[in-house]
C-alpha cells in the first residue's frame, strides 16, 4: 500500500516536470521563428495548466 | 530541425521510456509478464490497442495511400478495425479469456488442432515483423526529410528507438508496455491534430482543398474526396470499400500483440469497453492523417515516392517547436508498436513454439527468461523487410495481408461462431494460402488471369468465402462418416453468452494429451478467474453509458452515416 503511494506521487511530480519541460521549449521554439506562435503557446499555457494541477496534487498529498 | 525540436523529442519520449524501464520491474512470473496479472482497467487497454494499431509507419503510409486512394481508407480505420474490435472484444475473446489461455493461437491448437497453430503463429510473425519493417522505414523517411539528417544518422536513430523499446518491455512485459502505449497515444493523437489543423488553415479548409484538386485534374477531387471515389479497373468501389474493411477487421482478429491486451483486462466488461475507447480514438486520430493525404496531393501532386507525402508536409507547413512536437508524436507511436509486437510475438515463440514443441517441462521463470531474451530478435526481424518497402509500404502490406491474413480470420471466425468440426481448420487455412498465394504469383508474372481472381481487392473477398466453404464442407463429410464432435469437446471453445469458468480449468488442462505434466497444462489450470464485471451489477441493470453493447451499436450507426451518406 505504502508503495502503492509513493508510485503514484512519483508519476505525479514526474509527469508535472516533463509537461513542464515541453511547455518550455515551445515557447523557446519561438526565438527561432515567431511563425505560428500563437498556437505554440496556447499549447504550451495547456500544458502549463496540467502540469500546475498535477503538482498541486503531488504537493497536497505529501 | 533546431535544436529545441530535439529537445522537445527526447523530452517526451525520453520521458515516457525512462519512466516505462524505472517503474515497471516484472515479478518473473510468466503471468506478470506476459498478461499484466489481467489488471488492466478498460481505458488503459483502448488506448494501448489504438497505439498499438496506429504506427508511425500508418502516419507515413496512410497518408502516402490517401495521397493515392484518398477518403476511401476512412472505412478501414472508422469502421474497419472497429468492426474487428467489436468482434474480437464481444465474441472472439471471449471463450479464450474464460478458458485461461495466454494466446489466440493457443485456443487455435484446442479448437482445431496443432497444424492451425503453428500456422497462425507463422502468419503472425510474417505480418507483424512487416509491420516493424514498415516502421522502420517511414521512420528513417522523417528523419532523412524533416530533419535533414544523413541515411546513416538515421538509421542509428531508429535502430536506437528499437533498442530502448526492447529494454523496457523486457523488464517490465505487458504492463510496461500498455500503460507506457497509454501515454504514447495522447502525444500520436496531439501530433496528428497540430499538423493537420496547421495544413488545413493553410490550404483554405475543405473549399481550398476541393479548388486545388479541381485545378491538377477536374476528376482529382472526385476520386480523392468521397469514400465511393476510388476504383481500379476491374474492380468496382464497393468491392474496394470492402477489402478496406476486412484488412483492419483481420488486422483486430488475428493479431496476437491486440488480443494479449484484452487477455491483460481485469474484467469481461473491461475489454469490451475498450474496443470503443480503441474505436473511438483511432477514428479521431485517423481523420487528421487520412484526409491529410488529399491536402498532400494538392501541394505535392507528382511525387514518385508517396510515402514521402507526410515528412514534405512536415517539412513545407510546420515551424521549429512544433515539427518537434509532431517527431515526439511519430516516434511514440513507433514506440507504442514495437513494445506491442514484441509482447505478442514473444508471447506466440514462447508459448506456441517454444514450450508446446522445443522444451516442454521447464519451470515459470525458464520460460519468462525465454521470453525477454527473445524480445530483441523479434525487433530486429523487422530489418528484413526494409528493402521491399520501398515503392509504397501500403499496397504492399494489403497485397500480403490479402492473400495470408484473411483465411485466418475466417478460421477463427468459424471456430467462435460455428460448431464446424476440429479437423477442417487446417483445410481452411492451406485452401485460403494457396489461393492467395498464387493470386499474387499470377498477378506479378502477368499470367493473364482475370482480375476479379488476382487482383488484391477481389482477394479480400475471394478469401472469406473460398476457406469458409471448404471448412463447412470438409466438417460436413468428416461428420458423416465420424458422427458429430461430443458437446463436451467444444465446451469453452465456442461463443457461450455465459460459461461456468470454474469448470473450465480442469476441462482445459486435461484436454490434451500432448500437454500432460508440462507448463503449459500448469498455467491453464492455475489461471486465475476474473470475474464479468469489475463491479456490482446494480438491480435495474447498468445506466445506457456504461453498456458497451449499446454504445458499440451508437458508435457503428454514426460512423455508417459518415461513410456511406455524408462523404460517400
Amino acid at each position: 500500500m505504502e508503495n502503492e503511494k509513493r508510485t503514484i506521487q512519483l508519476e505525479l511530480i514526474y509527469s508535472a516536470v516533463i509537461l513542464l519541460l515541453v511547455a518550455i521549449l515551445l515557447i523557446a521554439s519561438n526565438l527561432y521563428s515567431t511563425d505560428l506562435w500563437l498556437v505554440k503557446t496556447m499549447i504550451a499555457l495547456a500544458l502549463f495548466i496540467v502540469s500546475a494541477i498535477l503538482g498541486k496534487i503531488y504537493w497536497s498529498h505529501r | 530541425m533546431t535544436l529545441v525540436d530535439w529537445l522537445l523529442v527526447l523530452v517526451i519520449n525520453g520521458g515516457i521510456v525512462l519512466y516505462g524501464i524505472v517503474v515497471f520491474r516484472g515479478k518473473g512470473e510468466s503471468f506478470d509478464w506476459y498478461l499484466a496479472a489481467k489488471s488492466m482497467p478498460w481505458w488503459v487497454i483502448g488506448l494501448s490497442a489504438f497505439g498499438t494499431a496506429v504506427d508511425s509507419g500508418d502516419y507515413v503510409s496512410i497518408v502516402g495511400g490517401s495521397y493515392e486512394l484518398g477518403l476511401s481508407q476512412l472505412s478501414s480505420w472508422w469502421l474497419g478495425i472497429a468492426v474487428g474490435w467489436i468482434v474480437l472484444s464481444f465474441f472472439v475473446i471471449v471463450p479464450m479469456y474464460r478458458s485461461g489461455v495466454f494466446t489466440n493461437a493457443e485456443w487455435l491448437e484446442f479448437r482445431f488442432g496443432p497444424g492451425a497453430r503453428v500456422i497462425a503463429v507463422l502468419i503472425n510473425i510474417q505480418s507483424r515483423t512487416n509491420v516493424l519493417g514498415n516502421i522502420f522505414f517511414s521512420l528513417y523517411l522523417v528523419l532523412k526529410i524533416v530533419a535533414d539528417i544523413g541515411s546513416g544518422l538515421s538509421w542509428m536513430i531508429v535502430v536506437g528507438i528499437a533498442i530502448t523499446s526492447a529494454i523496457y518491455i523486457v523488464r517490465g512485459g505487458l504492463k510496461a508496455g500498455v500503460l507506457t502505449d497509454a501515454l504514447q497515444s495522447i502525444i500520436m493523437i496531439v501530433a496528428a491534430f497540430v499538423l493537420w489543423g496547421v495544413v488545413w488553415v493553410k490550404g483554405g479548409g475543405w473549399t481550398g482543398l476541393n479548388e486545388r484538386l479541381t485545378a491538377i485534374d477536374p476528376e482529382l477531387a472526385d476520386t480523392l474526396l468521397h469514400v465511393g471515389g476510388y476504383s481500379p479497373d476491374g474492380v468496382p468501389a464497393i468491392v474496394v470499400i470492402f477489402g478496406l474493411i476486412v484488412v483492419l477487421t483481420t488486422y483486430a482478429v488475428i493479431n496476437q500483440y491486440e488480443a494479449i491486451r484484452f487477455l491483460g483486462a481485469k474484467s469481461e466488461w473491461d475489454f469490451k469497453m475498450a474496443a470503443l475507447v480503441a474505436s473511438v480514438a483511432t477514428a479521431i486520430c485517423l481523420w487528421f492523417n487520412v484526409s491529410l493525404g488529399p491536402l498532400a496531393r494538392a501541394d505535392f501532386p507528382n511525387l514518385e515516392t508517396v510515402d514521402a507525402a507526410y515528412p514534405l508536409m512536415m517539412a513545407k507547413y510546420l515551424p521549429p517547436g512544433l515539427i518537434g512536437l509532431v517527431v515526439a508524436g511519430l516516434i511514440a507511436a513507433a514506440y507504442s508498436t514495437f513494445d506491442s509486437v514484441a509482447i505478442g510475438i514473444s508471447s506466440l515463440f514462447v508459448r506456441d513454439i517454444y514450450a508446446r514443441f522445443i522444451v516442454r517441462k521447464a519451470d515459470d521463470a525458464h520460460y519468462t527468461l525465454v521470453g525477454r531474451i527473445s524480445v530483441p530478435f523479434i525487433i530486429a526481424l523487422g530489418f528484413v523487410y526494409i528493402p521491399f518497402i520501398q515503392e509504397g509500404m501500403l499496397l504492399f502490406f494489403l497485397r500480403l495481408a490479402g492473400a495470408i491474413a484473411v483465411p485466418l480470420m475466417t478460421i477463427i471466425l468459424l471456430g467462435v461462431f460455428t460448431r464446424v468440426h476440429r479437423r477442417t481448420g487446417i483445410f481452411g487455412l492451406l485452401v485460403g494460402l494457396t489461393y492467395g498465394i498464387l493470386a499474387i504469383i499470377a498477378d506479378a508474372n502477368k499470367w493473364g488471369w482475370p482480375v476479379w481472381i488476382t487482383h488484391t481487392w477481389w482477394t479480400y473477398l475471394w478469401n472469406i468465402i473460398l476457406p469458409a466453404t471448404t471448412m463447412l464442407i470438409v466438417s460436413r463429410v468428416i461428420t458423416s462418416f465420424r458422427g458429430p464432435m461430443k458437446e463436451k469437446e467444444y465446451k469453452g471453445l465456442v461463443y457461450e453468452r455465459h460459461t461456468v469458468a470454474t469448470e473450465l480449468r480442469e476441462l482445459m488442462g486435461h484436454r490434451l494429451k500432448v500437454l500432460e505434466g508440462t507448463w503449459l497444462q500448469k498455467t491453464l489450470i492455475e489461471a486465475p478467474i476474473n470475474p464479468e464485471y469489475p463491479f456490482k451489477v446494480p438491480p435495474g441493470g447498468l445506466p445506457w453509458y456504461r453498456r458497451p453493447g449499446l454504445l458499440a451499436i451508437f458508435y457503428l450507426i454514426i460512423v455508417c452515416y459518415l461513410l456511406f451518406v455524408l462523404l460517400w
